[in-house]
């Protein structure tokens, strides 16, 4: 399967945030949206997964695929959690396929085991990213979507997370945007400030 | 329409699983308490 973004062109309020922009996004690649603050990497990511509508231009699918839609795992830019529900609940929920023995063991390669079923208002930023990057990689998906998963972590954790989301990556393709690419040297760089 | 609301919305909708036409949510409490909490 190929994500075809072509010749996509975005505004807010008259100012131009992607202009004529594209990208083949193909299984088993992995792409890094980089680029400074505004220049259009969640736009992108939002374009992908059909919460946006492109001012010009079209993004589709090219190949031949089962589904209308992208099935993508997703770690959107705000944690987007169940505050009173426990991590392994926020991770089971997304999906009637997942059995939350299987969540609890993915759960437990991010996060100390007295973490997994305390509500997830009580876990710290670090911690609430962890399962956000858990609860998009437990459900099976052609494609992960990420938007600055790695943001509040420390180095060691980044490097424990990247391990994670490349391993659970599969066939599919990954796709993260991220202001700092220091750590993440596994994937196509693609910097929208260019 | 809250944010939060918003956002909850667009995160059941893109974990739906896409070989379904019928259902295009995931089923979130807290949207159901929500959308609740504003029809009184």
């Amino acid at each position: 399967m190929i994500i075809e973004v072509k010749d996509v062109s975005k505004a807010y309020d008259g100012k131009t945030v992607l202009k004529n922009f594209s990208l083949n996004i193909e299984d088993e690649h992995n792409y890094i949206i980089t680029g400074k603050e505004g220049s259009g990497k969640t736009t992108l990511l939002r374009l992908i997964l059909g919460l946006e509508k492109p001012d010009s231009g079209k993004v589709g699918l090219l190949g031949d695929y089962k589904y209308p839609y992208i099935n993508a795992g997703v770690v959107f830019q705000q944690d987007r959690l169940c505050e009173g529900f426990s991590a392994v609940d926020n991770c089971a929920m997304v999906s009637k396929k997942v059995f939350r023995e299987t969540v609890r063991e993915e759960l437990l390669k991010l996060l100390p085991s007295e973490k997994l079923d305390i509500p997830v208002s009580k876990l710290n930023k670090a911690e609430r990213r962890m399962v956000c990057i858990a609860r998009a990689c437990c459900i099976p998906s052609d494609v992960l979507i990420m938007d600055e998963p790695f943001d509040g972590l420390e180095s060691d954790d980044v490097k424990k997370a990247v391990s994670f989301v490349k391993d659970k990556r599969g066939s599919g393709s990954l796709v993260i945007a991220a202001k700092d690419t220091s750590q993440l040297d596994f994937g196509r760089i693609i910097d929208l400030s260019l | 329409m809250s944010n939060r609301l918003k956002e909850l919305l667009e995160m059941a909708s893109v974990y739906r699983m896409p070989k379904s036409r019928v259902i295009r949510y995931i089923y979130i409490p807290e949207i159901i308490s929500m959308l609740k909490g504003n029809r009184k």
